[in-house]
């Protein structure tokens, strides 16, 4: 198809340009898709003549970030699912007796003991060192020779390094017992001491282990009873070995062996005295609390720097510090819904959405990145514009958010998040708690008039007429009183 | 084409409608100065029209946005502040989004800016560009393609002057010049290939000249016909094999049969104004662009 193009490149190149263009009405128009079909097959005429107009729509089409908008907010459409095909749905119920059969037949939850030496030739874990490695650790010059002088060399100081950390293995474990291990899927050491501190043996089987004492160590972690092979507790396992002398491991491994981390308080420290691992107590606060995944530092720990003046949140993904003013907001809010009695635990009605101004900042801080992208999609811009109520998701495109009749001018809006209120003549003033989606007439007292100029919600709601007047609620907008008859 | 009294009295209450829509008020204008603008917009673009057909277009334009340009046409302050505030910072980020660079977007935002307000005069009166603007389209997408038209004329006019330096390490002067390939060796090659595009729609003209001569990608090509770029895969694969049928069959009624018509198209591709260096360079992956003036 290759000669095809290049013949029709040539002959487009070879027409002539038209001399006259739409004006740019016609071809904003034209991008906007609003002309009537007749002038826009016009337009597309006078386009596939004309270089130059193809170039001035192709740089006037909008962004395409619309479009992916428009795409994200399109519902995935349902769609028959495969497995009700009759072929599956038989070949399904056919494969699940065989399994089933399968299961009953050969029991593989009745295995002997040794199948583990089986399963650990297939561990991800680095091989056992092999016969030949065996060998070069102890420099045996015959094998040295088939292997060249830098390998040599290298596979000397490994060996070196290897025995002597064999030889100060027990004494070096000793040394540092509660030193956990990083993670789950890390041998740490190479001695027999250091399986304890590993995750399960059957991966453990397979690391780098010199030395008859670790074969040895290795052999007796192997033929320990199948109740140890699973996930291991540490703390459990030795004190099993209490209970089941030499089953285990030997007495100088024993020795060396050091102690499964011992779970922490929230300071820092190790619980004293502690035999078993200390979970925290199941209640409704740490679900609670481990669901937002903040925890709250009390406002005397806060930072006392004065001139950033912020307040430091720690979090399971590490500290944040946020303004004193929000995070103040935060604690005190924290603190309400613990103050309200251990009847009623923090929650999200009591503890963050209680107040508007302190619903916002609990969701911002916590580490959920969805719920932070999603925040972050859901950020309008608001504006009064010739006292109209505008909204915008980009700040480029302003739509009318609330449906407004020519009389009522807006003057001023506020906007915390998803709750928005806006004040406008007559003491107009309304409120919407999903970003302009409902709105409700907050009914302010007939004493006041004139234009509402100030809305504030700090502390309680609080708005402003532009004749001096001043008024408070504290439930929501429900009621409102002048500022100088406020309850206490 | 007359209109007579009796429709244009029935077309009142729909355009006294259409003024109170676009709170022209506001922004100083009458009734009569309302109708004028209508008028103005139905000349230029549908001077024959009924007032039926006049009626339709009317709707159809953006009101409020026409108003409000001839609000600042004419000074009207509360006209320019809304135009300031909605349009002002928008006029900055398409232009910057069209030259893709933040000084040059300014001041080509800037430039059309005085010529918006209108920085010349003409008989004692000021000319504001905003007073071309017909509410065809949004004002938004007017401004876009205003600036679009003023970056491709700067664009033009400073790729006139490119210094000799710059020509020879780009090659230009050494390039063999048009006549070595001034078309097929066979006239009825030309002529075939023409027929077969006149006969296409339009748009399918403007799909192959948007793939072959910009070098646009689908996915613009299909934005400016409003489609999706798979659409336009389709629909280009068959255009060019029914273009090359049609070639074929053009070929052969002008005296070749199948075999010379096929060695034809083969031929061609001698012939071709192809700029091979720059080809091969756009293939070529990106550590081997860096060596452009050694190879």
């Amino acid at each position: 198809m290759q000669e095809i193009s290049n013949s029709v490149r040539q002959r487009l190149r070879a027409r002539p340009q038209p001399e006259a263009h739409p004006d740019a009405d016609v071809l904003s128009a034209f991008v906007e898709q609003a002309l009537p079909t007749a002038e826009r097959q016009q337009v597309v005429l006078h386009l596939s003549e004309c270089s130059h107009c193809r170039e001035v729509v192709s740089l006037s089409l909008p962004e395409p970030q619309v479009q992916v908008e428009a795409q994200q907010i399109v519902q995935p459409v349902p769609t028959r699912s495969r497995f009700w095909i009759p072929a599956f749905r038989w070949g399904g119920a056919a494969a699940m007796i065989a399994i089933a059969a399968a299961l009953v037949v050969e029991r593989p939850w009745q295995k002997p003991p040794g199948h583990h030496d089986q399963l650990a030739q297939y561990s991800p874990q680095p091989a056992p060192p092999t016969e030949k490695e065996q060998t070069a650790t102890t420099s045996n010059p015959a094998t040295d020779s088939a292997i060249s002088a830098s390998t040599v060399e290298a596979k000397q100081d490994e060996s070196a390094a290897t025995q002597a950390r064999v030889a100060k293995g027990p004494e070096k474990a000793a040394d540092k017992p509660t030193a956990p291990p990083k993670s789950l899927g890390v041998v740490a050491g190479v001695s027999g001491g250091a399986l304890l501190s590993a995750p399960p043996p059957r991966r453990v089987a397979a690391a780098p282990i010199a030395g008859s004492e670790l074969s040895a160590a290795n052999q007796s972690a192997y033929s320990y009873k199948e109740a140890s092979q699973d996930y291991l507790n540490t703390n459990m396992l030795q004190k099993e070995k209490a209970n089941e002398n030499g089953t285990f491991v030997s007495a100088d491994s024993a020795s060396a062996l050091p102690s499964a981390p011992v779970p922490q308080n929230t300071s820092g420290e190790r619980a004293a005295g502690q035999t078993k691992p200390a979970f925290p107590a199941v209640t409704l606060d740490n679900v609670t609390r481990s669901a937002f995944a903040v925890n709250i530092t009390p406002p005397n720990t806060t930072t006392a720097a004065g001139p950033t003046d912020v307040t430091t949140l720690k979090t399971s993904k590490g500290l944040f510090k946020i303004p004193r003013k929000v995070g103040g907001a935060m604690v005190q809010g924290i603190e309400r819904a613990g103050a309200a009695g251990a009847a009623q635990p923090p929650s999200v009605s009591s503890g963050f959405s209680s107040s508007a101004a302190m619903a916002r900042p609990s969701f911002k801080v916590a580490d959920s990145g969805s719920e932070a992208k999603a925040d972050a999609r859901a950020q309008f811009h608001w504006r009064v514009i010739n006292g109209t109520l505008m909204k915008s998701s980009d700040e480029t495109q302003w739509h009318e958010a609330y449906p407004q009749d020519s009389e009522l001018q807006f003057k001023v809006v506020l906007a915390e998040g998803h709750q928005v209120w806006a004040g406008g003549n007559n003491a107009t003033l309304i409120h919407s708690w999903n970003a302009g989606v409902n709105w409700e007439t907050l009914k302010v007292p007939d004493s006041a008039s004139g234009d509402i100029t100030a809305i504030t919600v700090d502390d309680g709601w609080q708005v402003k007429t532009s004749n001096g007047q001043t008024f408070v609620s504290q439930d929501h907008g429900k009621t409102w009183v002048p500022l100088n008859q406020e309850p206490k | 084409m007359s209109v007579g009294p009796k429709a244009v009295e029935a077309a009142k209450p729909a355009i006294r409608g259409l003024f109170e829509k676009s709170r022209g008020e506001r922004y100083g204008l009458t009734l009569a100065s309302f109708e004028a603008i209508l008028e103005q917009v139905a000349t230029k673009y549908a001077p024959a029209a009924t007032v039926e057909q006049k009626l339709q277009l009317w709707q159809d334009l953006r009101i409020e946005e026409l108003v409000l340009t001839r609000g600042c046409v004419a000074g009207h302050e509360l006209a320019w502040q809304e135009f300031l505030t909605r349009y002002r910072e928008k006029l900055y980020d398409i232009a910057r989004g069209i030259t893709k660079e933040d000084s040059s977007g300014r001041e080509l935002a800037d430039s059309l800016y005085a010529e918006l307000y209108g920085m010349n005069e003409r008989d004692g009166r000021r000319v504001s560009r905003l007073s071309f603007y017909m509410g065809r389209g949004s004002l938004e997408g007017w401004l876009r393609t205003v600036v679009a038209q003023e970056f491709v004329n700067r664009y033009r006019k400073q790729k006139r002057l490119v210094s000799l330096e710059e020509e020879t390490e780009d090659g230009v002067q050494f390039a063999s010049t048009e006549s070595f390939s001034t078309g097929p060796a066979d006239g009825r090659l030309g002529e075939a290939t023409d027929e077969a595009l006149d006969r296409l729609p339009a748009e399918d003209r403007l799909i192959l000249a948007g793939y072959f001569l910009d070098d646009r990608t689908l996915t613009e090509i299909g934005r400016m016909l409003g489609v999706h770029e798979s659409t336009v895969s389709r629909r280009l694969e068959k255009l060019l094999k029914g273009l090359r049928k049609q070639v074929v069959a053009g070929l052969q009624a002008r005296g070749m049969n199948r075999g010379q018509a096929e060695e034809a198209l083969e031929v061609d591709v001698r012939f071709m104004t192809v700029d091979v260096r720059r080809r091969l360079q756009e293939t070529r992956p990106g550590a081997f662009q860096e060596d452009k003036g050694s190879d």
